[in-house]
């Protein structure tokens, strides 16, 4: 890898163009990180009962714009500006046309921006605009079309990103043939393969059912349809937020570490596993759903727990790549080599505490997706503790822990106090810790989630060796220490712009891998073949599963006609 | 031959202990071992203590290993 940005030249000198688009995407991204954390602060308060400075009907519009702004504009924005540092430095050429760049990039700003005017339409009674309809957006809640225009612009835009970095790598491949794909490229192809087949499920679910039924243009929908399109594309995107991680924990967190990527071909293959399973298993989400044939659910459980084996070789590799680092920065023995990781460096702290977060969410990722214990836990708190380690932390804390790596070689300006960055990564985990537990265990005695009151009158949750009000206490001390490290990450990155330019340079050379490209089978590399496998794999688990549901409830719900409602006005 | 531990190390090791102090009270919990939460609170300061002397009782068995193998070269 290291070959392919050679020298100390700062991204921003060699590319120039490209670092503006990605700082701006990164900027949209902190934007909505920082709307949204607040969404969450509002409310563990409410919820806790320890500050009420809303109404309990505007908790859910809150709720769906802290879902919203972090799940899908936080990550995503974040995700293209990555990605397009990813495929200019390794593929070592500019964009193909800049100008399709800034298209895309301001497509998904629209997107964002009608989204979001919809759901703050909810905060104002004399506005006829919202879209209390949660994160998950499926019927039977109802948003304004706006709000789902506004997601399909979106959806729309990151498409146009993915276009604009596969024409990069035709490119450059017409330009070396018989060259492997640069790591980085492989990974971004690799998650944008994935993004494709599965946001097909949402755009069909918006375009052909959602927005038609919220401009009234057909009666009704098929819920079970809309929450089988939702969830088809609702657990990729799990991932879709991951690979960016993913990419970072791959290729920079080694060299962070001092060492060397343990096995390019092992990461290939993660990311081969990645595209090929994840689709097929958003069925899991559906455990409860009783129009959906136990046998399918199976199926899905069963892809499912393959999942786990990329996972699992994640946590190899990247463990044996910073052991490497420190074990050349003198660390020795069985586990004192932990002790030579550079700890004082917060964008490898914060990566390795997202990486260990990221293990015990996937064990109670493992609850979530077994078909009998889910049943424990279903739509109770648990559920948001977990994602709270995958997405919240794994994701969130990895992305700002990349953003004091890559900030200088995108501004040219030191992060303005290290030490309130690698305090702020610290802060971050410990506040995770105490929220997550708490709504774990809160789960698992049967609290809900999505609810402003989750206590009821005339009945009180045995809360077993504790009690409910130590565990709203920890949560409400976790959200508050999670959006005082959020306030010092934006407040530190905000900063140093007003920092003055660095005199020295910085090292943005990544290392290479161990065993490079060179040691992987060339089949790796067939885009076309794992696309046309995955596509197979997402045939033989939803058709059956659809063709039931739409045979069952009807292609636009149970008892009416095919047929949209406006040509009733039109025919006679 | 000293070899502190440095504010640094001290917030890292504080990281890492939060979450098994955390899963402690639960592990109990579950095991019927019921703790006050000041009870909770004094055994999680024990638990950094008895970490912290573990860490620097190590640190002092490796070096004077290494300090044994200079030597004897």
């Amino acid at each position: 890898m290291s070959a392919e940005l050679e020298g100390e030249e700062l991204f921003l000198d060699r590319f120039p163009k490209e670092a503006r688009i990605v700082r701006a995407s990164l900027w949209s991204a902190f934007i909505a990180l920082g709307i949204g954390g607040l969404g969450g602060l509002i409310q563990a308060l409410h919820r806790t009962n320890y500050l009420r400075f809303i109404e309990s009907a505007d908790y859910y519009t809150v709720l769906t714009l802290h879902g919203v702004l972090l799940a899908i504009s936080f990550t995503i924005f974040f995700l293209v500006g990555l990605f397009t540092w990813a495929v200019t430095r390794s593929l070592d050429r500019p964009v193909e046309d800049i100008r399709f760049t800034w298209a895309w990039y301001l497509t998904m700003v629209a997107g964002t921006a009608l989204a979001g005017i919809a759901i703050l339409g909810g905060f104002v009674d004399s506005i006829p605009i919202s879209a209390d309809v949660l994160f998950t957006f499926y019927a039977p809640l109802q948003a304004h079309p706006m709000f789902y225009a506004g997601l399909a612009v979106f959806i729309i835009g990151t498409w146009m990103a993915g276009l604009d970095w596969f024409r990069s790598w035709w490119n450059w491949r017409a330009e070396n043939p018989n060259e492997r794909i640069p790591l980085q490229t492989f990974m971004v192809l690799m998650t944008m393969l994935m993004w494709y087949i599965s946001t097909i499920g949402v755009a069909i679910s918006v375009l052909v059912f959602l927005l038609p039924w919220s401009l009234g243009l057909i009666e009704q929908v098929n819920p079970l349809l809309t929450r089988t399109l939702f969830w088809y594309f609702g657990h990729p995107v799990v991932y879709f937020w991951l690979m960016p991680a993913y990419l970072l924990w791959y290729t920079v967190m080694p060299s962070i570490s001092g060492g060397r990527l343990f096995s390019d071909p092992l990461a290939r293959v993660v990311f081969v596993l990645f595209l090929l399973l994840s689709t097929p298993v958003g069925i899991h989400h559906q455990y409860l759903d009783p129009g959906i044939a136990e046998g399918f659910k199976f199926i899905a459980m069963t892809n499912t727990m393959f999942l786990l084996l990329p996972s699992l070789l994640t946590a190899f590799t990247v463990v044996a790549s910073m052991e490497h680092g420190a074990r050349q920065n003198g660390g020795e023995g069985y586990l004192s080599w932990l002790g030579a990781l550079p700890w004082r460096d917060p964008a490898f702290t914060g990566m390795a505490l997202a990486g260990l977060m990221f293990a015990a969410g996937g064990f109670s990722g493992m609850v979530n997706a077994g078909m009998n214990i889910n049943y424990l836990i279903h739509n109770s708190l648990w559920v948001p503790g977990h994602f709270h380690l995958t997405v919240g932390t794994a994701v969130a804390l990895t992305f700002m822990a990349g953003t004091y790596w890559i900030l200088p070689q995108l501004t040219r300006r030191r992060v303005y106090s290290r030490t309130i960055a690698l305090f702020q990564v610290i802060l971050w985990f410990i506040g995770m810790t105490l929220m997550s537990n708490a709504m774990h265990r809160a789960g698992l005695i049967g609290m809900p989630r999505r609810t402003a009151e989750p206590q009821y009158d005339g009945f009180a949750f045995d809360a077993g060796f504790s009690t409910v009000a130590e565990l709203d206490f920890q949560i409400a001390i976790g959200g508050t220490l999670l959006f005082i490290s959020l306030v010092l990450f934006l407040g530190n990155v905000i900063v140093s712009l007003f920092e003055g330019p660095m005199e020295t340079s910085v090292d943005a050379s990544l290392s290479d891998p161990l065993s490079g490209p060179e040691d992987s089978p060339k089949v790796l590399d067939n885009l076309w073949l794992w696309t046309a496998i995955a596509v197979v794999l997402v045939v033989l688990a939803y058709s059956l599963p659809i063709a039931a549901i739409v045979s069952d409830g009807g292609l636009f719900g149970p008892g009416t006609g095919t047929y949209p409602a406006w040509l009733l006005g039109v025919i006679p | 031959m000293s070899k502190k531990i440095s504010r640094v190390g001290l917030l890292v090791i504080l990281a890492f202990l939060t979450p098994l102090i955390v899963e402690l009270r639960t592990v109990a919990g579950f095991m019927g071992i019921s703790l006050s939460p000041a009870a909770y609170v004094g055994l999680a300061a024990a638990l950094v203590v008895v970490v912290l002397l573990a860490v620097a009782l190590w640190n002092l068995h490796v070096e004077g290993a290494l300090l044994n193998r200079t030597e004897g070269a």
